[in-house]
């Protein structure tokens, strides 16, 4: 009857597509293109929140920042990601502390840290465990 | 085990008819109560088009096939199923995509939004940074300048 409706050629309005849509592709994506897909925009970020991407199947590989380094600029790791083909990411700053705790285990981007001194932890996002003697903290990266 | 098998027509919004089996519109979540509640030969949707309908009764069509003869879905019927579905979506515009999308999820069919949802990831995850998704899919973005270059900070290490 109404033919003209269907007609013109609809243009797809990717960033208006219903947040549940937009999680269900979200939570298909790694978490570095889960990254990029955040700063698209608005509603593309505020749809991610609280969305898990999917777990890497190949584990990451994390070079940790050297310790004892004066050079306080330089706290960022390197981190290669196999789902990612040949990329190799640098990291934010972690900051002093970073450099000064150890990795006591992993699972998917957060990484319990191990400190022995504890200051200024802000920066990033992270939650603290606090132990008797030193401080367990997770970090996100 | 049925000799006749019972025939629905389903009519588009744009008064396209298809007569398809009722195993076929059993696929559908929403069409399965539809069909059961009002019994009638012919269904108008009124939310999907003609040419939206025509890609959705194909899929369901081929997967109907499948389960009914491969009985036990052996693996090879599993991976000939697989390479329909990759040519399905390889053909297919992102704007039959998207359109797809809202009437898997309107029609509730899962298969169907998994498979769309997928090939929607995996033009994301082809694009090197988020200015080539939003060129991809044709976004504007609608952050300000300030807003943009705190997201991006925010997740800074992913661009290098």
């Amino acid at each position: 009857m109404d033919q003209s409706e269907s007609n013109p050629p609809m243009i797809p309005k990717w960033s208006e597509l219903c947040p549940d849509m937009l999680r269900s592709v979200f939570q298909r994506l790694s978490f570095t293109n889960l990254k990029r897909a955040k700063s698209v925009c608005r509603s593309w970020n505020s749809a991610s929140r609280g969305c898990v991407p999917k777990r890497n199947q190949i584990p990451w590989l994390i070079l940790f920042p050297e310790k004892n380094q004066t050079n306080s600029n330089n706290n960022s790791c390197v981190l290669f990601v196999p789902d990612d083909k040949e990329n190799l990411y640098k990291t934010r700053d972690l900051g002093a502390n970073f450099t000064r705790s150890h990795c006591v285990a992993s699972y998917g981007s957060w990484l319990l840290m191990k400190l022995d001194h504890f200051r200024d932890l802000y920066n990033y996002q992270s939650i603290d465990i606090r132990e008797n003697r030193s401080t367990t903290v997770l970090f996100v990266i | 085990m049925e000799n006749e098998k019972k025939m629905i027509t389903l009519k588009s919004s744009d008064d396209v008819t298809f007569e398809v089996e009722e195993a076929v519109v059993l696929e559908s979540q929403f069409l399965s109560h539809l069909v059961q509640d009002c019994p009638a030969p012919e269904h108008k949707i009124k939310e999907v088009t003609g040419k939206i309908l025509s890609k959705v009764v194909e899929y369901c069509e081929k997967h109907v096939v499948v389960v009914v003869d491969g009985g036990d879905s052996s693996s090879s019927s599993g991976d000939d199923l697989k390479k329909w579905d990759d040519k399905f979506i390889k053909e297919m515009d992102l704007s039959t995509v998207y359109d797809l999308i809202a009437a898997a999820n309107y029609l509730n069919i899962q298969a169907l939004l998994d498979l769309m949802c997928q090939r929607v990831a995996d033009v994301i995850t082809a694009c090197k940074d988020h200015k080539e998704i939003r060129e991809t899919l044709g976004i504007v973005s609608d952050y300000t300048a300030e807003e943009e270059a705190e997201v991006l900070k925010e997740n800074e290490w992913a661009f290098d």
